[in-house]
């Protein structure tokens, strides 16, 4: 089991150029793909995900070509889209049993799975409500129900916690971190708690370009003695912003407290704090902007 | 901002979004290739216009009025087709969300759309004025352009019902069970009817004549004058038409010069009517509308209330730990099975059908199979159009819920999925047509048996191959429409894809065929999305 991407890019019709000579093998684990708004990652996952070719390069699942033969990954995925719809009318049981029936799983195994899987992301007493009377959090909950329906070998979620509150968020990342023990979970997002607690490794991703991969101990690495916290006055921020790739910011009584990423001190009263995947994260995307200090 | 400013921004914004696109391109493909076949050569195999054996000299009179009264006729219903999805992209792209929290008001909306309706038509009718303009150099009859002879028609005839078609389509949209299918069918068989009081026009009163669609009461008198001017007895003509006429030999007309319509105040002033129909139904629309209010939505159509998770469940998850375990699925629990999926799309395809459909459905099916001849045949037609707006969602239903990257990165979406949602078509086919087909049984009648077959067959993979190519359900109830319109109900057996009219063996094959073609469009067309 095996997902090998290797040089691809995807260019739309209109000359955008989603991705560049992307190159990134997974195994086993969770693998998070890390990236701001518009840095390709839903390009990557609708690859992976065998929705859309790729322009040029190749992505393979345990050595089989996916572009040339989608169906042997289709049968064994699992995947989350960042925005989908759902049929309204039907109820969450009829929703599943008819993805089910798609995703290839005999009918009884399917009525078992589909109770077993609305009761994982809380959703048994609202089995029988119509999809369309069900609230965003919910509905990304019979996204992720519908994803497990197979019990893939490749999972990926595409900014998977989108419209979760905080208990749901942090069920559905032990259920991650319950599954990814035999089988592949990309986890797409661009918040970094989501990926920090349960990813094996980590993929950072900008403006189409894998910028790393590596596990988060070894991302935090670059950013070690590099990450200050400093005291400066509300109007001297402006300033401080423009010199340093600057971090979490809160005003408090004894002036502004800015987390910032700099080689040396950056002035007096500043302290070295304990690097975090933010600050890494941070880092890596201001290297790839060419601002990194 | 000026009322007026609001007005114009709405309609601007409405109408550069629409005409930027590769649809509108192509429409207006369209709508120039329809001006072409408006004027046949000689010795063509069909005529537009014609009285007796003669015809108009194609000089920049005739061909502007000629071609203005074809559009006309034909743009009062594609064009309500074209343009009736104003408020409809404001609901589904979320920007009536936005536009409902500012003090836009609801009538200030509702003309603002009407207007960008009336000139992305406007601008579809430019096309063809510039298309008649071209071809009647091509045709050089009489290559001598009088831009006014030419534009004038456009801009009295075509125009005011246009502005009438943008008004009514606006009012279609802001009434919820219009809005959909349902709405297009309504709309179609107004059209019909409306159309259908073309024929006496001509002795309409003069203080009616601006209820003249085409303006034929002030166009045809003066076209036979000119006729009988040139031919003697051309005027009394009973052997006069209007529309495409296709002949079994080719039509030799001989011509004869017209001047055109002396356009004067109070002729315009017949025409003034119809901007008149558009603006107050524009102003209907604009009281009738709701803002984009999700309560006031039909059911079904709206997203209804949302729900959180009941209490007691919120409760039984917050003591429940945080940790979620999942069992393995076996190899063995992996079987694909067909009928599941079938009925999986059939489940889709009739949810929110109402008791009131089935009773019908059944009423038809008993009607076709015990009723006389003569009303079954009619029965059979009904009971094919009943399913129309479950057809309509063959195909496109991925695309306008949004599930499709769900169901194609399932196994074999082509395999599997594209045949299980025909398959659920058919079977509606089959279930609302099972009395004919029972009686065609019963009587032996294997050729009709045949050709009810390739009907059942034929209907879904319309729909599913409109609908994959065309991404919405619209282009498949209208050409659907037409097409049942003119065969089953009208009993023209070339198009009877029922067979109820006693088709030749020859147009079941040549349906059967079609349905063929279709199928692998369908197939063509689903592959796009999924291989891209």
């Amino acid at each position: 089991m095996k997902l090998s991407i290797d040089n691809v890019c995807k260019t739309y019709r209109g000359g955008k150029t989603a991705l560049q000579n992307f190159s990134l093998h997974a195994g086993p684990g969770i693998l998070g793909l890390l990236g701001p708004n518009g840095a390709g990652k839903s390009t990557l996952m609708r690859i992976l995900a065998t929705i859309t070719l790729p322009s040029s390069g190749t992505v393979a699942w345990s050595g089989v070509d996916i572009a040339r033969s989608p169906d042997g990954l289709r049968a064994v995925l699992g995947y989350l889209p960042q925005d989908f719809g759902v049929y309204g009318n039907l109820n969450a049981v009829e929703f599943l049993e008819y993805l089910a029936a798609a995703k290839g799983i005999d009918g009884r195994a399917a009525r078992r799975r589909i109770a077993e899987l609305l009761d994982v992301v809380n959703l048994a007493d609202a089995a029988h409500r119509p999809l369309r009377t069900f609230s965003g959090g919910m509905k990304q909950r019979i996204g992720i129900a519908q994803a497990l329906l197979n019990d893939p070998q490749l999972l990926i979620a595409d900014e998977p916690t989108a419209g979760l509150d905080p208990e749901e968020r942090l069920r559905f990342r032990n259920l991650l971190s319950e599954l990814a023990g035999d089988r592949i979970v990309i986890l797409s997002t661009h918040i970094v708690s989501d990926v920090e607690t349960c990813a094996s490794t980590i993929a950072l991703i900008a403006r189409g370009k894998l910028l790393a991969h590596d596990s988060p101990a070894a991302l935090l690495r670059p950013v070690e003695g590099h990450v200050w916290e400093w005291v400066v006055a509300a109007e001297d921020l402006p300033a401080v912003r423009q010199r340093f790739p600057t971090g979490s910011v809160a005003h408090r009584g004894d002036g502004v407290h800015v987390r910032l990423l700099a080689e040396r001190s950056p002035g007096a009263g500043a302290w070295p704090a304990a690097p975090t995947l933010e600050d890494a994260y941070l880092s890596w995307i201001a290297a790839g902007r060419g601002e990194r200090s | 901002m000026t009322r007026g400013g609001v007005l114009y921004h709405l309609a601007r914004a409405d109408f550069l979004q629409r005409v930027r696109s590769y649809g509108f391109l192509v429409t207006l493909g369209f709508t120039a290739y329809f001006c072409y076949l408006c004027l046949p050569p000689q010795h063509a195999g069909y005529v537009t216009m014609r009285m007796g054996g003669h015809r108009g000299l194609y000089d920049s009179a005739y061909i502007g009025t000629l071609v203005s009264m074809q559009v006309t006729l034909i743009l009062s219903l594609a064009g309500f087709y074209v343009v009736k999805n104003a408020v409809e992209r404001d609901l589904r792209t979320g920007v009536g969300q936005i536009l409902a929290t500012t003090p836009l008001t609801g009538t200030l909306y509702t003309v603002g759309k009407a207007i960008s309706n009336f000139a992305v038509l406007a601008a579809m009718v430019a096309t063809i004025a510039a298309a008649a303009a071209a071809m009647q150099l091509a045709r050089h009859e009489d290559t001598a352009i009088h831009v006014w002879q030419l534009a004038a028609p456009f801009l009295f005839i075509v125009l005011p019902v246009m502005a009438a078609v943008a008004g009514i389509a606006v009012l279609f949209e802001v009434i919820p069970p219009l809005r959909g299918g349902g709405g297009n069918a309504v709309y179609f068989f107004v059209w019909i009817f409306a159309t259908a009081l073309l024929a006496g026009m001509l002795e309409l009163p003069k203080s009616l004549q601006g209820a003249d669609l085409v303006a034929a009461s002030l166009v045809i008198p003066s076209v036979l004058s000119a006729c009988d001017a040139t031919f003697a007895g051309c005027g009394s003509a009973r052997d006069f038409s209007l529309g495409f006429t296709f002949g079994p030999e080719h039509f030799d007309l001989t011509t004869f010069q017209w001047t055109g319509i002396h356009w004067n105040l109070g002729i315009l002033l017949t025409r003034l009517p119809w901007f008149a129909l558009g603006a107050g139904f524009a102003l209907l629309a604009g009281a009738l509308f709701h803002r984009f209010d999700p309560a006031r939505e039909r059911r079904g159509h709206a997203p209804a209330p949302e729900i959180d998770a009941p209490e007691e469940q919120k409760t039984a998850a917050s003591t429940k730990a945080v940790h979620a375990t999942l069992s393995r699925l076996a190899d063995s629990e992996r079987r694909f099975q067909f009928a599941a999926l079938i009925r999986g799309e059939l489940r889709i395809a009739l949810h929110g059908v109402n008791r009131g459909w089935y009773l019908l459905a059944l009423v038809l099916a008993a009607g076709s199979l015990a009723a006389p001849v003569v009303v079954a045949r009619y029965c059979l037609a009904a009971a094919w159009i009943c399913p129309l707006l479950i057809w309509s969602g063959l195909g496109t239903r991925e695309a306008s819920e949004g599930t499709h990257q769900l169901v194609f990165s399932t196994p074999h979406p082509l395999r599997r999925q594209l045949p299980a949602c025909l398959l659920a078509g058919l079977a509606v086919a089959v279930l609302t047509g099972s009395g004919a087909a029972v009686r065609l049984l019963i009587a032996g009648d294997m050729g009709g048996l045949a050709a009810w077959c390739t009907g059942a067959l034929f209907i879904p993979t319309l729909a599913l191959a409109l609908g994959v190519w065309s991404g919405s359900s619209k282009l498949f109830e209208v050409v659907y429409l037409v097409l049942w319109y003119i065969g089953p109900a009208n009993q023209f057996a070339a198009l009877d894809f029922t067979g109820a009219s006693g088709s030749s063996a020859r147009t079941t094959a040549t349906f059967l065929a079609v349905t063929a073609a279709l199928g692998a469009f369908a197939l063509a067309g689903r592959q796009r999305p999924i291989r891209q």
